[in-house]
């Protein structure tokens, strides 16, 4: 998945509108253009950017182009998602492990200093 | 033409430490700037966390300016917080809730964080954390502007 690509793609409020309308159905670029406020071309723009960033997949049926959402984004996105936290989870682990030790090892001089030879 | 999952997905990250809850729940909130993977925010800023119930997650730059993350929605200190992902400055401003419980173990603590993510709610998801990780959204528009192009 190349991230740079799909953060771009995700930046825009429009894009993102455009993925929500595609959830569940197929759609040509004149159906996903009907309820936005932009123009068509502006709309094809944004589908060749979505579709590059691997977020939708395209088929052609006879001179349309129906757009879906791409299982494949989705998952990836939801990898993506997932591997933040436990990347997040891991490195909280790490410090709490070092403070344990730390903790450790202070209770330990502690108690050599003062138990009596 | 494969079906596409989009059931809510329930995902839950767990961690245990050797350390009481108290002591967990102070490092993960209060040093949070500490522990928070580096490569994640910009070099040099840090994260801070106001701990309290509404109180705010922010990530403060070098020179000062502060950027906010999250806010804080639920507070039980030592137990559980939970807190929402946010994206200011937009106009559809959408909040992914996580919650983050501190359980007593044994051998100490153990940290769970999860939360529920439909795939419909996917994009804007990532589009809050991916926009939150590159610091402020006109950077992150300015960002996305340039990386068009070499996308494309």
């Amino acid at each position: 998945m190349h991230y740079e690509c799909v953060i771009a793609a995700l930046a825009d409020p429009t894009r993102r509108s455009i993925l929500e309308g595609l959830r569940g159905r197929e759609a040509s670029v004149a159906e996903i253009a009907a309820p936005l406020p932009v123009s068509r071309p502006a709309v094809s723009q944004h589908l060749r950017v979505l579709s590059d960033a691997g977020l939708l997949d395209v088929r052609r049926d006879g001179t349309r182009r129906l757009y879906r959402l791409s299982p494949r984004g989705i998952s990836d996105l939801r990898a993506w998602l997932d591997t933040m936290w436990s990347d997040a989870l891991q490195s909280f682990a790490a410090e709490a492990e070092a403070r344990h030790t730390a903790k450790t090892r202070r209770g330990n001089a502690s108690k050599t200093k003062d138990t009596p030879e | 033409m494969t079906s596409l999952d989009l059931r809510p997905l329930p995902v839950r990250h767990s961690v245990d430490v050797r350390l009481p809850p108290s002591e967990a729940f102070d490092l993960f909130t209060r040093e949070i700037g500490v522990w928070w993977p580096k490569g994640d925010r910009r070099p040099g800023t840090t994260l801070e966390m106001e701990r309290r119930r509404g109180g705010r997650l922010t990530e403060r730059r070098a020179d000062g300016t502060r950027f906010e993350w999250g806010r804080i929605a639920a507070w039980e200190p030592n137990r559980r917080f939970v807190l929402t992902w946010t994206r200011e400055a937009e106009e559809d401003h959408e909040e992914l809730p996580i919650a983050v419980t501190f359980a007593r173990t044994s051998t100490g603590t153990c940290v769970t964080v999860s939360y529920e993510l439909a795939a419909s709610a996917l994009p804007r998801a990532s589009a809050a954390v991916m926009q939150t990780w590159r610091g402020a959204l006109a950077a992150a528009h300015r960002h996305a502007m340039q990386t068009v192009a070499v996308c494309v």
